[in-house]
């Protein structure tokens, strides 16, 4: 059974100056639950502070994205591209909410080849999408 | 026998992003433990709870009301507010939308009254603050 | 002028290893290194109060490291040692263990592991006490909630079940069979804010999906053939406390639609009922498939999905963690052969290898009804690799027909190789083998006494969880 989100990558790099103090409960248990995320694929603005207390949701919202990926690749199997539409404004939306602008653009591409019906754009973004979920969980270059 | 005390703040999220709701319920919920979270995703939900509710209690149905601008169907957050203005004028509705701030008030309409708006992407530490401030505002009964 | 750093002696003959070991903890702590055990019992002897801490390799020139712990138990000189050993000398670390090491770490080393240890170790060394003590609180460290593991991704978990029980968040485990769902949501229900209210586990696979709705939600007298009265569902019976449900992605698509109803409005209707019932429980629910196929595939609402998996939590297979396959075989070891009232002394080493490498697809579950198994067979001292056929790998479906047509087996042979392969599929569950099955429980039991699969353990008694992880 492939891991789940939750052996993610998790550095936290630009978000330690809003985690002040180094044993603040959600370092410390990032640490050991969450491995390394690496944030530094899709540079995040230095503004942009997520707190403690909803990073804790990430594991959870990129296993949705996960079962989106699947979803996308189904639907385009069958050229759904109303639900690849959908699909791609909402990951536009809710990407911004971790800071994840890479998921946030590949969406809008998304929202827009589905638009225009482009099957190779289409599959061209879901693999992206694919990609930097791969990225942020930090797999590429572990070995499990 | 019910677990649900009246003291318990109730919060209505209205908002068609999943993603978005459950980041709110989590704000609220760590700014209130013991607040109740109920989410639809549309105006019309949001009517149908709101008319459950209140009949089923002499308080009010909502102590607040979160609302997307943009929601299923076709009524906005904006609706939802003038509604709730005529029909449970005491429940607080706050609008929430990333559009910039004259679009917003051009939706509003010039001249009127706009609901109080809170501006995304937002700050997850400001915006508890606001919501303790509103939910501070008048206690349960 | 006495520095505040901790000072520990190294025992390590690998000039390598002591350098690496130098470098890497150096910052933190003071080091001596020495070569071999007499080097090490000299400096102990001139200097016995400075050390806070030894640091030892088990193989050394001449003397072992387990030596240095006898010496140290004998004279009773109360400082911590870990011991570093390789998987291939594993008993070697237990055995120090019940010495009285502190604690033992594997090479390759891990460095923040061997960090953690070392802190462990000078925190209860800081309290100054006696080895007795230091053995209790070794097992107490590793003894969280009746959860036994020290490996990293275990404890982890641990941690993240510190995190996560005092919130009201709706936690979702997921993990292969065995790895101890059940266990970690009731680690998580005694450490929550409920923990005075019921824990209610229910599995959703056992139960037959016409018959799960009133389960959950109860039902009225005559609301369907065999309601002969009123009945409280589980939900009810968990008010203010948890709800587990397990197996959750074997739930019918229409009653995950109740049950998002039920989460989302914190009501029940119980079947038959006009009025709803206000309910306040806490939800964890677990699976061992893989709910994104399930949400892609239709069978998992999505939306259901949000509400109940707020925060996940993945259990690590028992072959991810393998430093924790010694430990916990000599717990079940202990805890079986006290049940059984049994002298043996243990596991030969070339057993433990092999345990050790094995993939157990059962996991926990799989290697405590193998120790079970094997203690009660052995009538020797000490259990040998002879038992492994023991443990067998999971045969499928055509395999067992394929193999077994090529000898003339009994009806009753048959019946008896069915019936244990259906039980290793299902991990030893009891429950969901006989539904398998198609037989109650008791005739299951019946059975496995019968063809000599099951011991005294495996009766039906009330449900008892005391499984340990």
């Amino acid at each position: 059974m492939e891991k789940a989100a939750l052996n993610l990558q998790l550095s936290l790099g630009r978000h330690e100056r809003g985690l002040a103090r180094s044993d603040h409960p959600v370092r410390s248990w990032m640490c050991y639950s969450l491995k390394n995320i690496t944030m530094t694929e899709t540079p995040c603005p230095p503004e942009v502070f997520i707190d403690p207390d909803i990073l804790v949701l990430l594991p959870a919202y990129l296993l949705r994205r996960d079962a989106d990926v699947l979803l996308l690749r189904k639907h385009i199997e069958v050229q759904d591209f109303e639900s690849i539409r959908v699909i791609g404004h909402k990951l536009r939306g809710n990407g911004s909410l971790f800071g994840l602008d890479s998921i946030s653009k590949t969406g809008e591409e998304l929202e827009s080849a589905a638009g225009d019906k482009d099957i190779f754009k289409v599959r061209k973004y879901i693999q992206e999408l694919f990609e930097h979920l791969e990225k942020i969980k930090g797999r590429p270059q572990e070995d499990k | 026998m019910t677990n649900t005390p009246t003291q318990h703040r109730k919060v209505l999220i209205v908002e068609d992003d999943l993603e978005m709701c459950m980041v709110l319920d989590r704000v609220l919920t760590t700014t209130d433990q013991h607040v109740m979270v109920d989410w639809a995703t549309s105006v019309d939900e949001a009517i149908s709870r709101l008319q459950e509710k209140a009949a089923q209690s002499i308080t009010r149905p909502y102590d607040l009301i979160l609302a997307d601008i943009f929601l299923e169907g076709q009524s906005t957050g904006i609706d939802l507010w003038k509604l709730c203005q005529e029909e449970f004028p005491d429940v607080p509705v706050v609008v929430t939308s990333s559009l910039p701030l004259e679009k917003f008030f051009a939706l509003v309409g010039r001249g009127n009254i706009a609901p109080p708006f809170l501006a995304k992407p937002f700050q997850v530490g400001g915006c508890r603050q606001f919501l303790e401030g509103i939910l501070s505002y008048g206690k349960a009964s | 002028m006495k520095e505040n750093k901790s000072r520990i002696l190294l025992v390590e003959d690998d000039l390598d290893m002591q350098i690496l070991l130098l470098h890497t903890l150096k910052s933190n702590y003071l080091f001596k290194a020495v070569g071999d055990i007499p080097q090490a019992l000299k400096e102990l002897k001139e200097e016995a109060g400075q050390y806070d801490l030894i640091l030892t390799d088990v193989q050394l020139p001449g003397k072992s490291g387990l030596k240095l712990v006898e010496v140290l138990r004998d004279n009773h000189i109360s400082i911590p040692v870990i011991v570093m050993t390789a998987f291939g000398n594993l008993e070697n670390a237990v055995e120090a263990m019940r010495d009285g090491a502190f604690d033992y770490i594997l090479k390759p080393l891990n460095v923040d592991a061997l960090k953690i240890s070392i802190d462990r170790a000078l925190r209860v060394r800081s309290l100054e006490t006696e080895n007795l003590v230091l053995r209790q609180e070794v097992k107490r460290s590793w003894n969280f909630e009746n959860i036994i593991g020290k490996s990293v991704p275990i404890r982890a978990v641990f941690d993240l079940v510190q995190r996560v029980a005092p919130t009201q968040a709706n936690i979702f485990i997921t993990g292969e069979t065995g790895t101890g769902k059940e266990i970690f949501a009731r680690a998580i229900h005694n450490l929550s804010p409920r923990a005075a209210r019921p824990f209610i586990p229910i599995n959703c696979s056992a139960i037959p999906a016409e018959l799960l709705e009133s389960e959950l939600f109860g039902h009225t007298k005559g609301s369907f053939t065999g309601a002969h009265q009123d009945k409280k569902g589980l939900f009810e019976e968990a008010q203010g406390g948890t709800v587990f449900l397990d197996e959750i992605g074997d739930m019918e698509v229409s009653l995950q639609a109740k049950l998002l109803r039920v989460v989302q409005e914190r009501k029940i209707k119980p079947v038959g009922a006009n009025k709803q019932i206000d309910i306040d429980v806490r939800i964890i629910s677990a699976t061992h498939k893989d709910l994104k196929a399930g949400i892609r595939d239709g069978l998992f609402r999505e939306d259901l999905f949000y509400r109940l998996c707020v925060i996940p939590m993945d259990l690590p297979a028992l072959r991810q963690r393998k430093e924790d396959i010694p430990l916990l075989s000599e717990y079940f070891f202990k805890k079986y052969t006290a049940t059984h009232g049994l002298k043996l002394r243990g596991f030969s080493p070339e057993l433990m290898e092999r345990l050790i490498a094995h993939p157990w697809e059962g996991n926990v579950r799989e290697l405590e009804n193998f120790v079970e198994r094997s203690v009660i067979l052995c009538t020797e001292e000490w259990i040998s690799e002879k038992f492994l056929p023991l443990i067998s790998a999971p045969p499928s479906s055509t395999q067992f027909l394929d193999d077994r047509f090529s000898e003339n087996l009994t009806l009753r042979e048959v019946e008896k190789r069915y019936i244990n392969m259906i039980l290793r599929r299902t991990g030893m569950r009891k429950e969901q083998s006989a539904q398998i099955l198609g037989i109650d429980r008791k005739t299951l039991y019946r059975k496995e006494k019968e063809f000599g699969l099951a011991t005294e353990a495996d009766a039906p008694a009330e449900a008892v969880s005391d499984t340990v992880l």
